[in-house]
């Protein structure tokens, strides 16, 4: 089983390294000899076969490492979405429901095509499910910082031109959210925020509503993103999302929400490449839907845009000036 | 708890060597399709459909579940081997001649489950799926492919109810989810050929449109799209890498164990394939066209 020189490395338990980089990581410690585990060995069963097996590994119930993620990204076209939030702020139902929406139908005009992080999909939904006998919430348990720096992947294909795309989800936990408000270093080791193409903030609509809850949340969101603006791991190649959630919590206190939406509008539009509002409700419980429609755009967003690569207008120059074609660009 | 059960296919043609994949989950009416393969092979609809063309060696398989197929019953557990079994099943093809063997080596479950569950799959079986013509995979249109959420009024009223949840398991995961994981390795990781054909069997399929009430599609494909959309999409979206087919079957014609008048039919006049709005009794078409026999 491998092992990390680095105290804060899980490596030895989860199979995660904190660097990200697997097997190649400079701090792995020699092997002691046992076998290395394909993924959560606990779960794997002994082989009764009498005749020796030789397994491979597949892809693991955990969100990708950097490596693995940067494999997916090599295919073709590939968005990298950051979510952030305070805790139980409803990013995990918002993941939830897309994952759902999809075992429905295409998503705003989008096949699934596939995903190396449907076992973790799964687990995530699952407390939402009659099947858990739960209340109804999806929650993920296995929350850590070890995942700041790794990824959900999807495919998907538009129904209309049959492009595919790779979407890498970066979930980064509630914890690490207030951290980096506090603190540069933690900041500095969120190194899969500066490969987004999208950074999707998520504010809890609840606490929204709650007087006493709501400074402490837009404060978290405005200090988090001035924190990654300073550090440049977001900016003008970054398409920014305020999405607030949990939209049937909000009734009453939607004045609250336009405001909210036009300060950080005004701290915030000029500095990103574009800045998008969103008000979802992935799992209602006043007895209303989700807002699918809302989910679905927001989706259809992170697949059709990004920032990261802005078209550079042409120079027009008019045509009797034109000596040979070439000089329609300035050349 | 059931463990995850795939089987495979090998076929021998001459000179040709063609294999043939089938994947399923548990008792989703693989066993029954072999068994009502076999029965139509012996009594061809037509003169130019797949027959059999003679006796295989060694039929041990079949026949542990060969009464009580033709006497109408559910298959039971029991007829799947403990250790990997070799079946057989020779036929010809009237059209061009051509004489094959169709052989079923029924590898122990626990290779196979561990792909969704243990995230790991055996190097030999990896290997073997190179040289495939295609693959059958099996769904039932009377078990439900997604596990069931709470919405609306249902999620508003179960609040509070202090339910204490079942910690999540693998197993537990929606039947969809996990047919469309181990088919992206069996594209993704293996040198099976692209695109790679795959029909899609849709078991207990004389369970649709029993009762009015029944609001599912009755043609197949659009059965699938609605009802398996996850998979429908999956398949759809990967033209590069597969090319699919839909088709309905009943291979008792009824519910098993509950056939009544039906027994009064021979088994191969029981049997029903539909495919688009088209229902005949030739089970031999989707190998037909895995096969590119067709």
């Amino acid at each position: 089983m491998s092992r990390c020189a680095l105290k804060e490395c899980q490596i030895e338990k989860d199979g995660r390294c904190l660097e990200g980089l697997g097997e190649a990581c400079p701090h792995l410690l020699a092997d002691s000899g046992e076998p290395t585990p394909i993924t959560e060995p606990q779960e794997v069963e002994p082989a009764t076969e009498s005749i020796p097996i030789s397994f491979e590994p597949l892809t693991k119930r955990i969100p990708l490492e950097l490596a693995e993620a940067r494999s997916f990204a090599q295919r073709g076209p590939c968005n990298v979405v950051a979510l952030v939030g305070l805790p139980e702020c409803g990013k995990t139902s918002l993941l939830a429901r897309l994952h759902q929406l999809f075992q429905a139908g295409p998503v705003a005009g989008f096949d699934f095509a596939g995903s190396h992080s449907l076992p973790y999909l799964e687990e995530l939904n699952w407390l939402a499910t009659m099947e858990s006998g739960g209340i109804g919430i999806p929650t993920m348990q296995r929350s850590s910082a070890i995942f700041d720096n790794s990824f959900l992947h999807l495919a998907v294909r538009s129904k209309a031109n049959g492009t595919r795309m790779e979407l890498l989800l970066n979930d980064i936990i509630g914890e690490t959210f207030e951290k980096v408000s506090a603190s540069q270093a933690e900041c500095d080791k969120l190194i899969a925020l500066a490969r987004a193409d999208h950074l999707v903030v998520v504010i809890d609509g609840e606490a929204l509503a709650k007087n006493a809850l709501r400074d402490y949340q837009l404060g978290q969101a405005r200090d988090f993103l001035q924190r990654v603006l300073q550090s440049g791991q977001c900016g003008m190649h970054t398409v920014l999302h305020i999405v607030i959630s949990k939209l049937d919590r909000l009734k009453g206190h939607e004045g609250v929400a336009d405001k909210m939406e036009e300060e950080f509008k005004a701290s915030f539009r000029s500095k990103m490449g574009s800045l998008h509002f969103w008000r979802i409700a992935a799992r209602p419980m006043d007895g209303s839907l989700p807002t699918i429609e809302q989910i679905g755009r927001l989706f259809a967003s992170w697949v059709e845009t990004t920032d990261r690569y802005p078209e550079k207008a042409l120079p027009t120059l008019p045509r009797d000036s034109w000596k040979r074609d070439f000089c329609r660009f300035g050349i | 708890m059931e463990t995850r059960f795939l089987s495979f296919w090998h076929m021998t043609a001459g000179e040709d060597e063609k294999r043939v994949l089938v994947v399923g989950l548990p008792e989703t009416g693989k066993s029954s399709f072999i068994h009502a393969l076999d029965e139509v092979l012996r009594h061809p609809a037509s003169s130019s459909n797949l027959r059999t063309s003679g006796l295989a060696h060694d039929r041990s398989y079949l026949q542990s579940g060969k009464k009580d197929f033709l006497a109408g019953k559910k298959l039971g557990r029991n007829i799947r081997p403990a250790e990997d079994t070799c079946v057989e099943l020779w036929f010809e093809h009237p059209p061009t001649g051509r004489r094959s063997i169709l052989h079923l080596p029924d590898k122990k479950g626990e290779i196979f489950r561990d792909q969704w569950t243990n995230r790991q799959w055996d190097k030999d079986y990896r290997e073997s799926l190179a040289g495939i013509s295609g693959a059958l995979i099996f769904v039932r249109a009377d078990e439900k492919s997604r596990n069931d959420e709470r919405l609306g009024v249902l999620a508003s009223e179960s609040q509070g109810l202090g339910g204490t949840p079942r910690p999540f398991e693998p197993k537990d995961a929606s039947a969809q989810v996990q047919l469309v994981d181990i088919l992206q390795f069996i594209i993704e990781r293996s040198a099976v050929p692209r695109p790679l054909r795959v029909a899609v069997i849709i078991s207990a399929w004389d369970t649709v449109g029993q009762n009015p009430g029944d609001l599912r599609a009755r043609e197949p494909e659009k059965f699938l799209e609605r009802e398996w959309a996850l998979l429908a999409q999956y398949l759809r979206a990967n033209p590069h890498a597969i090319t699919t087919r839909v088709f309905g079957v009943s291979a008792y014609g009824g519910t098993p164990n509950e056939l009544g008048e039906l027994l009064e039919q021979a088994p191969h006049e029981r049997v029903r394939l539909t495919e688009g709005t088209e229902t005949n009794r030739d089970l031999t078409r989707p190998l037909c066209w895995l096969l590119e026999l067709d």
